[in-house]
């Protein structure tokens, strides 16, 4: 945590009340998200118990497995939940833009959680899905295993930064509100929202108050209050596993209906609030550079999108060596690009990387504006030296390329030299891009004296790693035929794979 | 013979045959790759130089693979000077601009690709650039040095420009790290979060893996406690003697009686530690890092002469042989703004850098910001053992440890709970267990400010 967010939380702390740390929204919100609120069953890992899911905040519906250790209901669930997601997911891939190959969707879905538990509560969905087979014994309705694939895609791109195709709606809150509690308590929906809109007529310390208590709001999953397991949950179940033995039709129904109400009752408050929460969410302004990022969410959208028309294999259980290393290169690149763009778009997010030395900003005091430099391919080249005095703690060393918000968008310079001044610093920088072609720069694409300006590393183009081909790993990085077999060296994780007993 | 001599011999001999082991396996075309551990100051670059030397010898053309710049020039300066007939290359990108001690060898070519190197018998780069070669030139051996701080995806990028490897580096350093939080693949053989060595052993069973046995770099007084806190299963002993090493003060000591006690106790025991009030601070925490500051420029005007097996007449200290360890780099900014404003021009000169950035260097004197002092919470990260390692082994005659009371309770009420995880080997050192024992060495040689 930087001085500025920590001095952010205090000030909550002290007025009891969110304070805002961004000065925009830098996560795209979808003008129809789709809401999943997911339960999962206390110690059955992966076992889900029921969902609530729709596009608008009026028509949510409610799926629940009335014996979550049963396999068929389990995977009627599956059906029922998958239905809806596939075709939420359907009604997107309609609309295409660009030539043939190169074509892209023009919209993407996006699918919202309570919380990380949700994103991890549809990953064991996912995983449980999309490797069941739809023929033979044992066999699932059709759109499970393709529910379980699009979910794996939804939970894989939500592990990259600035993506917004699945996304928790606590991590959106606590990006751009700062609250008086802990990263763990910011995790609580209920509490979160008793900081940033506490309920009319309730104090901050009043609504937190209730959001702990599991009889007011219930915990927004994926796992349930203990107490209501233990109290209404478990007897519920067993009364419904009672009648199905005995074969009471009657009793059957009632003994499903008492559980599902039981059941809404845990789940709507929740709902309300994830809705309450995205129009919160909507009145906050959206950062410029999100529409770019969301291009690369239809991008990603549209290949996948395709490889399930081709009929394309399910995702594997583990990445391969080479599978994994590019995904590292990949997520690390996209955390850079996403820090870098949120500094850049956002006066409040530069100013924290301002206090950390990693940005600065100050006034030009001095200039050499016809400065020109003589390339090795001999010609000649404007390269004005501008010297900016900031009173910020600069960390940047020589060479870095800075990029700077409040110049226009294709300006880059590159730091000469940082000298101390008093208590304040002298940063000389060299212009070296977005000046035009010509040895006279443009107007108004070289700072001039006086001029307040802000400076912040470029994160920039970086060469794609290359690795060996996909089918050839290297010595290091498998076992020969005589070596030890990896299968075996790896439990398989049987627990989102077991399927319990079958009655 | 005194017994100094027959100890000096062992060293020698156990090192001596040591390499000799090493040499010996890589000669043996059986082994697809050859792992050296090397604790710290244990002559890793020595038997880089050697290796390479032996590999050129025996009619091979072995490329070397560096982890940064300035590794990659003193490898190059180093094998120059010890094989002044040997046509070196070193691959560098297009922005890099050789220090001036480089450029003056004459058997040294800078190239941006391997076709300019074309005549060059050894290759020396930094790993990044040997990811970037398109080149599909195979070498039949490459030495890795630092391997240790290498991850492995890195190594899958670079791993096709050999056959065979030889794995050279300091498993007891600082681990590779990513910024990219996901426990995506915890437990796989192939973590790319990993460093390279223990990714192409857990492929590669059988594969040696040597042990140098004498750290030539640590005093008599550090190196049984470094083994011991950092190294508990690969034992090694200090090169020197007790005797053959000493600090002395060239001036008698005049007012600040607080800071001329600690540096006594670093003189005479080879360690210390500057224990301020106990209190809890954030990471600047002026007092705690002007200290640090205050005890490098003292000794600087105190002026002290080191006696070693290099120098056994004597030789006056300068700022360059002391280094100032921190764990943060704001922590670094505020120790060399301290560091200006103790006005001794001379006090500029002390390097003051993060342990990360003080991987493989050397100094004679080190004063150590401890990463624990004044915290609340025990974190991964400050608890890490290799951060401490890094810190407390850089020194050749005295390391000075400024810290906070408290950090034996703070210990205590954080005890490494990491959560266990299928298929991934317990780490050792453990970083909770290295610190007590780094701690309770300490308090032997405490000096209360």
């Amino acid at each position: 945590m930087s001085i500025l967010s920590a001095l952010a939380h205090v000030q909550a702390m002290e007025s009891m009340r969110a304070v805002p740390l961004t000065e925009f929204r830098h996560r795209r919100l979808s003008g129809r998200p789709l809401v999943i609120v997911p339960l999962a069953m206390a110690g059955e890992a992966g076992a889900p118990l029921a969902a609530m899911v729709g596009s608008a905040r009026r028509n949510g519906t409610l799926l629940v497995v009335p014996q979550p250790r049963n396999r068929d209901q389990r995977f009627a669930f599956a059906a029922g939940l998958g239905r809806i997601v596939v075709d939420y997911i359907d009604s997107f891939r309609h609309n295409r833009r660009g030539e043939d190959e190169r074509s892209l969707y023009t919209d993407a879905p996006q699918v919202l959680v309570p919380n990380p538990g949700g994103v991890k509560a549809l990953a064991d969905l996912g995983r449980m899905c999309r490797f069941r087979s739809t023929s033979g014994p044992h066999a699932v309705p059709d759109v499970v295993p393709e529910f379980g694939m699009w979910l794996t895609f939804l939970v894989d791109r939500a592990e990259q930064a600035g993506t917004s195709l699945l996304l928790p709606v606590t991590g959106m809150l606590a990006e751009h509100w700062a609250t008086g509690q802990s990263t763990l308590e910011d995790q609580n929906l209920a509490s979160l929202m008793a900081w940033i809109a506490p309920p009319a007529g309730l104090s901050v310390e009043q609504a937190m108050a209730e959001a702990e208590n599991p009889d007011v709001c219930p915990p927004a999953g994926p796992t349930t209050s203990p107490e209501f397991d233990n109290r209404d949950l478990a007897p519920a179940i067993r009364r419904f596993d009672t009648a199905r033995a005995l074969g009471d039709p009657r009793a059957l129904a009632t003994a499903e209906s008492d559980l599902r109400e039981l059941i809404a009752g845990q789940i709507q408050p929740t709902w309300r609030m994830v809705w309450e929460a995205i129009s919160l969410l909507r009145s906050v302004p959206e950062a410029p550079q999100t529409a770019r990022r969301f291009e690369r969410d239809c991008a990603a959208f549209t290949r996948y999108s395709d490889d399930r028309d081709a009929g394309g294999l399910p995702q594997r259980k583990r990445d391969t060596a080479i599978g994994a290393a590019r995904r590292l290169n990949r997520l690390e690149r996209a955390l850079a690009d996403f820090e870098s763009e949120t500094a850049f778009d956002d006066r409040f997010v530069r100013a924290d990387r301002r206090s950390a030395g990693e940005a600065f900003a100050g006034t030009v005091v001095e200039t050499e504006s016809g400065r020109t430099v003589t390339t090795v391919k001999n010609r000649r080249v404007p390269r004005p030296r501008v010297t900016v005095r900031t009173e910020d703690p600069v960390r940047l060393a020589a060479d870095t390329t800075l990029i700077s918000p409040t110049m226009p968008t294709s300006h880059k310079a590159v730091i000469v030299s940082v000298l101390p001044d008093g208590d304040a610093t002298l940063v000389m920088v060299e212009v070296t891009g977005g000046m035009g072609r010509s040895v006279v720069p443009k107007p108004g694409t070289v700072p001039e004296l006086g001029q307040s300006i802000d400076y912040l590393p470029d994160p920039g183009w970086r060469p794609e790693p290359r690795f060996p081909v996909s089918d050839h790993t290297p010595w290091t990085h498998s076992a020969g035929p005589d070596g030890p077999g990896i299968e075996s060296a790896v439990p398989e994780d049987a627990a989102a794979e077991e399927w319990g007993n079958d009655d | 013979m005194t017994t100094d001599d027959t100890t000096a011999f062992d060293a020698s001999a156990a090192a001596g045959a040591a390499t000799a082991a090493i040499l010996a396996d890589l000669a043996d075309s059986r082994h697809r790759a050859v792992v050296v551990d090397s604790p710290p100051g244990a002559g890793k670059s020595t038997l880089v130089i050697d290796a390479a030397q032996e590999l050129t010898a025996g009619g091979e053309r072995p490329i070397i693979v560096a982890q940064t710049n300035n590794q990659v020039d003193d490898l190059i300066e180093r094998l120059a000077e010890k094989h002044p007939d040997l046509p070196l290359g070193r691959l560098s990108a297009s922005t890099y601009s050789p220090p001036q001690s480089l450029s003056e060898l004459t058997n040294t070519t800078i190239g941006h690709t391997l076709a300019d190197l074309a005549g060059c018998r050894i290759v020396v780069g930094t790993a990044a650039k040997w990811a970037t070669v398109r080149d599909a030139t195979t070498f039949g051996w490459a030495i890795l040095d630092e391997a240790y701080q290498m991850r492995s995806d890195m190594l899958l990028q670079i791993v096709e420009h050999f056959d065979r490897g030889l794995f050279v580096g300091d498993p007891g350093q600082l681990d590779p790290f990513t910024i990219v939080g996901t426990e995506r693949w915890i437990g796989l053989p192939h973590d790319p979060t990993q460093n390279g060595v223990s990714v192409m052993l857990e492929h590669n069973p059988g594969i040696p893996v040597h042990r140098l046995p004498v750290s030539w770099r640590l005093p008599a007084s550090a190196a049984p406690t470094i083994a011991q806190a950092f190294y508990p299963f690969n034992h090694f002993t200090a090169g020197t003697e007790e005797a053959t090493r000493a600090l002395e003060f060239s001036t008698t000591g005049f007012a600040r009686t607080d800071l001329d006690e600690t540096l006594t106790k670093a003189f005479t025991t080879g360690w210390a530690l500057h224990e301020l009030p106990r209190r809890h601070v954030p990471r600047t925490d002026t007092e705690t890092l002007r200290t640090a500051a205050d005890l490098a420029a003292r000794l600087l005007i105190r002026g002290a002469v080191a006696t070693c097996e290099r120098h056994p007449d004597g030789r006056p200290l300068n700022a360059g042989d002391i280094a100032i360890g921190v764990a943060h780099r704001d922590q670094a900014d505020l120790v060399r703004a301290a560091l200006a404003r103790t006005g001794n021009p001379r006090a500029r000169g002390v390097a003051v850098d993060t342990a990360n950035r003080l991987q493989g260097r050397e100094f004679e004197v080190v004063v150590v910001v401890h990463p624990l002092s004044g915290r609340r919470d025990a974190t991964a990260f400050h608890l890490e053992a290799g951060r401490l390692c890094v810190l407390t082994s850089r020194h050749r005659q005295a390391c000075i440890v400024v810290a906070r009371e408290g950090i034996t309770d703070l210990l205590d009420s954080h005890p490494s709970m990491d959560p266990v995880h299928l298929s991934v080997r317990a780490k050792f050192p453990d970083g909770w267990e290295a610190n007590q024992v780094m701690l309770a060495k300490l308090a032997q040689h405490r000096v209360a400010a």
